[in-house]
């Protein structure tokens, strides 16, 4: 930590040398900073500040780890029409990872009533885990990469209400299916509908402290309800189109003369055929995320409805919203007292629009876009919103980010003692496979609280209310 | 287990937030078969023999990294549409930016879990070094 400068309550400056183009900005507490791994990560904040058209910093959001090029929390913006770059590293695998937010009418006595029968019926109908088994079939795909989350609408998957409440409406802008290979989708035609494994969950959770009262209210969430929030991406699809593009970039960055200090880190010029080209692949496979998590959430309707014997259209489980928090996206923001179009990387960032944004749908205007942020399975998540003057570009953090590696959380207890303790604290626990638990395990995970606090006071993203979970449902 | 030359063999690495192994070996292709028995070993534990290798794999790539990187993604994407673990690697062939092996293949649902399943091979912190025997650290997306 030695060359972080402090520049206010919670931003440290990492000024520039050698090949980095601007400082690196990191918004963390020094207690989170310390928990970070600080000499990889910070190393991966100036690696990120070579990038040839970056503007202001390479930043970091409060849930900075250690990840494979970009940091995970890593935030860079390039400028378009000034040679400024896209790399796929700062998109990272899994394409449009994101979380969904459903908010229920039932309170945590009425699940408390049905606890076991909603469980049982999100284990038996959530695919996770090893091997094949999603809820949409093959011939949806196709029509999913070009329309995203509205061809699961069109499907019978949701409805129209719904996609006024996802980032882009659930549809990433300029997709090319054409640029998603046969191997891509060969992955894809078994998974839309399906949660992976790692850090994906899909969580019932409990409403347990309001901070905003009028922002909860215009997001539709109160103190005592029932949500269900969703974290995963774009599955093996994703991973695939990510590895097929990553592997002609060497040569292509050879050709525009562009040397970076990690090859994950491998780039292009939007403006090039190839920057093009990986943007119209990024995002179809991004649609097929918007669409997987758009079925999924569609799927724990359904769980709550047959647990209690409702119609679906009686549930009244609206979608609060859908966030990415892995995506390169061209945006306009103001630089240097100028509008520019931007290429914004966000690696385990969340896209986070103050109130007034054209962007944003009527009704979440004036008080700004919902940004979640999960914390561990055994703690809390956060709903925030978006506030005015974000210095990050519009980006806040994604969740609690990693403290422990896998192996050493594997070391202190094992998957079924984790599970034992969760369900001791109230929190029914169905893992695909329980060995796997050990992994995911609470404090593996940095604290949420600590992490949405700082989101708070450098003003990246504002509290609105806390959620604890009382079901996990895991690969 | 140690890189002494003339041995061969993996490791699993500490990183933060994914899966990284080193591995070692004589030859090249041996290290490309020890890479992919490490990054499988890391999803499921090791418990029957081997069936026989007849999973047919090639992979092309311009560098050596390159090569390997491919060689790896190769494997993730047959075990997956597949729904295999693979094991017992195999590699029959290698010229400058080819590789071609085979590999066993076991249902994946029937083994137990090392750990969750590898999303895909990072170029990141991504090195291969030859000084008397042939060395690779890779670290991979889960």
């Amino acid at each position: 930590m030695d060359d972080l400068v402090p520049r206010g309550d919670m931003v440290w400056e990492i000024p520039p040398r050698g090949g980095m183009r601007v400082p690196g900005i990191v918004f963390a507490s020094r207690d989170l900073l310390e928990e970070a791994d600080v000499a990889h990560t910070l190393q991966q904040v100036r690696n990120v500040a070579h990038l040839p058209g970056i503007v202001t910093a390479s930043m970091a959001m409060p849930d900075i780890h250690w990840g494979y090029g970009f940091p995970i929390g890593g935030v860079a913006a390039t400028d378009v029409e000034a040679g400024g770059v896209v790399s796929p590293g700062g998109v990272g695998f899994d394409i449009c990872c994101g979380v969904r937010l459903l908010a229920s009418r039932f309170t945590e006595d009425d699940f408390a009533g049905r606890r076991q029968v909603v469980m049982a019926e999100l284990d038996r109908r959530i695919p996770r885990g090893l091997g094949k088994g999603a809820i949409a079939g093959q011939a949806l795909v196709d029509a999913v990469l070009v329309h995203g989350a509205r061809a699961a609408v069109e499907a019978g998957y949701g409805d129209e209400a719904d996609l006024d409440r996802c980032e882009e409406r659930g549809v990433s802008a300029g997709a090319e299916p054409h640029r998603i290979s046969e191997r891509a989708r060969q992955r894809g035609y078994g998974q839309l509908g399906s949660l992976g494994s790692g850090n994906h969950f899909l969580e019932v959770q409990v409403v347990d402290d309001v901070v905003d009262t009028v922002a909860a209210r215009v997001f539709g969430l109160a103190e005592g309800m029932v949500c269900v929030m969703i974290h995963c991406g774009s599955r093996g699809l994703g991973h695939q189109t990510c590895t097929d593009e990553l592997k002609p970039m060497g040569s292509a960055m050879a050709r525009y003369g562009i040397s970076v200090p990690d090859r994950q880190l491998a780039c292009v010029p939007v403006r090039s055929a190839e920057g093009e080209a990986y943007l119209g692949a990024m995002a179809a496979a991004a649609n097929f995320a918007w669409a997987n998590r758009h079925v999924l959430g569609n799927e724990a309707r359904r769980a709550f409805a047959s647990a209690f014997g409702l119609p679906v259209e009686a549930l009244g489980m609206d979608l609060v919203y859908d966030v990415a928090h892995n995506l390169a996206k061209l945006e306009t923001h103001r630089v240097d007292g100028e509008e520019r179009l931007l290429c914004v990387h966000r690696k385990g960032a969340t896209r986070a629009f103050g109130p007034g944004h054209p962007d944003l749908p009527d009704d979440l205007r004036a008080v700004g876009q919902p940004v979640l942020v999960p914390g561990s399975m055994g703690t809390a998540s956060w709903v925030m919103r978006g506030v005015a003057a974000n210095p990050a570009f519009s980006s806040a953090a994604h969740g609690a980010g990693r403290l422990m590696s896998r192996h050493a959380a594997l070391r202190l207890e094992s998957g079924g003692q984790v599970r034992a303790e969760l369900e001791a604290a109230g929190i029914s626990v169905r893992p695909g496979r329980v060995r796997l638990l050990a992994e995911e395990a609470p404090y593996a995970y940095k604290d949420v609280d600590a992490v949405a606090e700082v989101c708070h006071r450098a003003n990246l993203a504002a509290k609105v209310a806390r959620l604890r979970p009382v079901g996990v449902v895991k690969g | 287990m140690s890189g002494v030359p003339g041995a061969r063999g993996h490791t699993v690495v500490e990183h933060t937030a994914d899966s990284a192994i080193e591995a070692w070996a004589e030859e090249l292709a041996g290290l490309f078969e020890e890479c992919a028995a490490a990054m499988f070993e890391l999803m499921y534990r090791p418990n029957t023999p081997s069936p026989a290798p007849d999973i047919a794999v090639e992979a092309m790539g311009d560098t050596t990294e390159d090569l390997l990187v491919a060689w790896l993604s190769e494997l993730l994407y047959v075990a997956e549409v597949d729904d295999l673990a693979l094991c017992g690697f195999v590699v029959d062939a290698m010229a400058p930016g080819r590789v071609e092996g085979r590999a066993a293949g076991l249902p994946a649902a029937a083994m137990s879990p090392s750990g969750p399943p590898i999303k895909a091979v990072t170029y990141h912190g991504l090195d291969i070094t030859h000084d008397g025997s042939w060395r690779a650290r890779v670290i991979f997306d889960v």
